[in-house]
């Protein structure tokens, strides 16, 4: 430390800036009023149409505000005995399902998480792997399993002579479907907090001569308990407001819930708007009730994640019960995603559409890719695939960038405003998707924006219904980041945006592609949010499965289907794979 | 270059985090903002640097006003050409070292080849020359510590700001940089201010230091004057003095007399504080001589007979912690030569140095913890 720096040269003088009290007032506004107009269009527009349609009496639409006339009428519709019952449906559909996926994502957890069950990274998969199937796919793919007369399940029952086994287009055939898809949620949530608990928790507990059973009932559980409850609350909230699964085994059993009823109403000739937003209104309350209970449960939650560093939770011996567990671990998996897939497979391949015996398959020419072949040459299936990839990536690269800005301007600076940015940012997870659906076709009918009809207004939807999701993302990361960082970049002559540039991209590049992929994937899947948006010409796969279902091509909905894991499946392994090389 | 705070004062969401703070470093002068957490002494330094907006005041360096609240004058951050190394070191992990070295002279737009030799003199002037190739999240603690001083040296800065520079070293680590930042501050006659709650650091590296508490300078001085004259009970015993006692002041003939007020205790002094209201008696635990007690020790005024409680030994010297025999617990430190050191239960004779004591305006409340509303205050 002998060398010697010379004596600091005084910096070129400085001029010193006059700004004036607006140009001031401007500049601390002018990015969060920015943001605040742009999350306005996207929720608060779409949300304020519904309301509009829900209290007067005309559709909103091109030059119909004028018109519009107060009215609460619309209301009657509620208590029509098909109102009443759609929501009495929905009701004990998402208790129903949230039981179902309580007990399967909380057991499947406990046994990937914390015991010596045989296989356990392998459980840890089943847990997550019905996640990649879309629940409309999987409900596809359940209607071909268990309806009543040509249901596989039961073509095969009846070839060892037990007629009629299983009805999925039943209550419970609805609520099992729902409980399978969404016990993933669970899951995950319940692992999390099971395998990020601080093991000196129960060790203490240990140590003070409670034994292993007395461990898990006084310490472990009470502290996943706001985990488990707060996952049962979110699927609730999920299933209430699903509407693929609804459509496809709840109508054909003539069991309508809230969003079916929305989409019934819609269709309707004349269509009964104003009906269905009195009932998007009901709907988003009810959502709304339910989510606030959710957010107050996990925000309790925290105290359960305390630890950090190396941890290496307890595992419990299930002696006689382990290959029991392991095993229902497997019919789980095999219920989820082998069976279903199994039968989109033989649909898709089946060379005639009924199959009334189980031998029929077994007969030389029964199943062929000759269909499937015709499919992947049809200019109109790359059509579509094409527009799903153009919304995907759409939504990922705005989606990701427009929550990036937000979660900036709310933990990096003091712009005016910007609690609301996250109030409304999260606002969505409130609102059923089939609501938003309605109020976006509103909006974009409405606004002298030419968007409707493309795939923009597509994009604008997923982007619309995914906020939440991505800017919990990104935010999550941005506020693990030191602001020193950034500002030490200032300190050494940069201008704010090459600061942010040269350091906080970068060192959010984790944060951000993963966040970029989780938007990629959900738009890529979405059907709900647009469904009262495409036109012919902006078909998403989602979309084309759905109509070809609901024009009875079982056989065409399977193959798409089973191209569209295809792709949703690729997409998954490129995200692991970026992922993997992210955190390396 | 100089800096002038004239009546700077900053607020969050209505919190006055610093009142009315008027202060000024001369040139090449080392200044000290010393103060328990939330003090206001990192967001005084973070208006010097432009990184927060003050409500109120002016602030100059060198001849230019960077900051006044009355004019609207604000000079944005990165045109200060202030310094400023971080607690965290925010060194960017994503770079090698002469990239976080080089970053203000590419913003600069200094010429390639005289930026790497700048970016290497100052790397020679941290110690860290074999590391320029060297990605900086695969550095030390002190390495980022260097790397961070470097960075901010290479563009040659008016002012260096250092916001406890130190505080996430070990304690070797961090006495041996302390006196490399004494060096290279001295070197190039640096106008540095350094943020820090750590009263050894503070002494070590000071042309001055000024005190902190609840947003304001409540003591300014050298390290010698606070160290010899604390001006009140809290800054005391921020300061780290071992023994306060609240107590009264009479007057003896010329001589003033401090009696402690829970015990029967009194002891001349020489200074007493002007004013009224409580005061304190302070004994530093390095003033108080321990030995073991003889049948001859005399006792009276400074000279106690006590019992040992707890003797620790602490290498070079030892802690004892002693109830004397008028009630009173008091601290000691010693030197005891070696095997003579005194242990639990021995009884010792205690003497105050001469003109040790000393009576200060007791400005808290609370009896010898100091007010935890310090503590609560935002974050400095």
């Amino acid at each position: 430390m002998t060398t010697t720096l010379q004596r600091p040269t005084p910096p070129p003088a400085v001029k010193p800036q006059h700004t004036s009290a607006a140009g001031r007032t401007a500049k601390k506004i002018l990015p969060s009023g920015l943001q605040l107009i742009i999350l306005a269009v996207l929720v608060l527009f779409p949300v304020g149409f519904v309301l509009l349609a829900a209290f007067t009496d005309t559709s909103p639409g091109p030059g119909s505000l004028g018109e519009a006339a107060f009215t609460v009428s619309n209301f009657k519709v509620l208590f029509t005995s098909s109102a009443l019952t759609a929501m009495l449906n929905s009701a004990l559909v998402g208790l129903g399902a949230s039981i179902v996926a309580l007990v399967i994502g909380s057991g499947m957890a406990f046994l990937a998480a914390r015991t010596n069950v045989p296989g356990r990274k392998l459980i840890y998969f089943f847990g997550i792997a019905p996640l990649f199937l879309p629940a409309l796919v999987g409900a596809l793919a359940w209607a071909q399993l268990g309806s009543p007369a040509s249901g596989f399940i039961n073509v095969v029952a009846r070839a060892v002579g037990v007629p009629d086994l299983i009805n999925i287009y039943s209550f419970g055939g609805l609520i099992f479907v729902l409980g399978l898809y969404y016990a993933p949620y669970t899951f995950l949530m319940v692992h999390s907090a099971l395998s990020l608990m601080n093991p000196d928790l129960e060790d203490a507990a240990s140590l003070h001569g409670a034994p292993l059973s007395r461990m898990l009932r006084t310490i472990t559980f009470p502290l996943v308990m706001p985990a488990i409850v707060g996952s049962g609350i979110l699927v609730f909230a999920l299933t209430v407001e699903n509407f693929p699964v609804a459509q496809v085994i709840g109508v054909p059993g003539q069991i309508d819930t809230l969003p079916t009823l929305i989409y019934r109403l819609m269709n309707a000739s004349p269509s009964r708007q104003n009906a269905a937003a009195a009932i998007a209104v009901v709907l988003t309350i009810l959502l709304m009730i339910v989510v606030f209970i959710q957010q107050r449960t996990v925000a309790k939650k925290q105290y359960t994640t305390v630890s950090g560093k190396g941890v290496r939770a307890r595992r419990v011996p299930l002696r006689q019960w382990r290959w029991p567990s392991a095993v229902a671990a497997w019919v789980y998996f095999l219920l989820a995603v082998v069976l279903p897939i199994g039968a989109l497979l033989i649909s898709a391949l089946q060379t005639s559409p009924y199959l009334g015996q189980l031998s029929q398959l077994f007969e030389p020419g029964a199943l062929s890719f000759y269909s499937m072949g015709q499919t992947l040459q049809d200019p109109d299936f790359w059509h579509v695939l094409q527009n799903s990839v153009i919304v995907g990536l759409g939504t990922a690269f705005i989606g990701t960038a427009l929550c990036f800005a937000l979660s900036y301007t709310r933990y990096r600076t003091n712009a005016w405003g910007r609690k609301w940015l996250e109030y409304i940012a999260m606002l969505p997870l409130a609102i059923p998707a089939i609501v938003l659906g309605l109020g976006l076709l509103w909006t974009w009918l409405t606004l002298p924006i030419p968007v409707y009809g493309t795939l923009i207004v597509l994009v604008i939807a997923c982007i619309a219904v995914f906020i939440p999701q991505g800017y919990r993302g990104v935010s999550s990361s941005i506020v693990q980041l030191d602001k020193d960082l950034e500002d030490s970049a200032i300190m050494l002559g940069a201008r704010r945006p090459k600061a942010i540039s040269f350091v906080t991209v970068p060192l959010l590049r984790v944060g951000l592609s993963s966040t970029f992929l989780l938007l990629l994937m959900l738009g890529m899947r979405e059907l709900t949010a647009v469904l009262f948006l495409f036109t012919s010409d902006t078909r998403l796969l989602s979309i084309a499965i759905f109509d070809a279902y609901d024009n009875g091509s079982f056989q065409q909905a399977a193959e798409l289907s089973l191209l569209y894991i295809v792709v949703i499946g690729i997409l998954a392994v490129l995200a692991r794979r970026l992922g993997a090389k992210d955190v390396a | 270059m100089k800096i002038t705070l004239e009546n700077l004062s900053l607020q969050y969401s209505g919190n006055t985090v610093v009142k009315e703070l008027d202060l000024e470093i001369a040139d090449g002068e080392s200044l000290v903002l010393l103060g328990q957490s939330g003090c206001g002494k990192t967001s005084t330094m973070r208006c010097i640097a432009g990184l927060e907006q003050p409500s109120g005041g002016r602030i100059t360096i060198g001849d230019t006003v960077v900051h006044d609240s009355e004019r609207q004058v604000s000079v944005a951050p990165y045109k200060r050409n202030v310094g400023m190394v971080f607690q965290s070191y925010a060194v960017w992990p994503h770079r090698t070292v002469a990239e976080n070295v080089g970053f203000s002279l590419k913003m600069k737009k200094v010429p390639k080849e005289e930026a790497i030799k700048r970016v290497r003199k100052a790397l020679a002037v941290v110690g860290l020359s074999d590391f320029e190739t060297r990605g900086a999240s695969q550095l030390s603690g002190g390495q980022m510590q260097r790397v961070a001083l470097a960075r901010s040296l290479v563009m040659q800065p008016s002012v260096l700001l250092l916001d406890e520079p130190l505080s996430n070293l070990d304690a070797r680590l961090r006495e041996r940089l302390r006196i490399e930042l004494r060096e290279i501050q001295l070197d190039l006659n640096l106008t540095t201010v350094y943020v820090t709650h750590d009263q050894i650091e503070a002494f070590a590296l000071a042309d001055r230091i000024a005190l902190m508490q609840h947003g304001r300078i409540v003591q300014i001085g050298t390290p010698q004057e606070i160290y010899a004259a604390p001006s009140t009970k809290s800054i005391a015993d921020f300061l780290g003095v071992g023994n306060i006692f609240p107590c009264t002041v009479s007057k003896n003939g010329h001589q003033h007399v401090a009696t402690l007020t829970d015990h029967p205790v009194s002891l001349p002094v020489v200074d007493v504080p002007d004013g009224t209201g409580p005061t304190s008696l302070c004994l530093r635990a390095e003033d108080l001589l321990v030995s073991k007690a003889l049948p001859g020790d005399p006792t009276g005024p400074g000279i106690w007979r006590g019992h040992i409680d707890v003797a620790s030994f602490q290498g070079a010297t030892v802690r004892y912690r002693i109830t004397l025999e008028q009630g009173p617990v008091v601290e000691a430190i010693a030197m005891p030569q070696a095997g003579d050191w005194l242990t639990t239960g021995d009884t010792a004779t205690v003497r105050v140095s001469p003109n040790a004591a000393q009576v200060l305006k007791d400005d808290t409340s609370s009896p010898v913890l100091t007010s935890p509303a310090a503590a609560t205050a935002v974050a400095a």
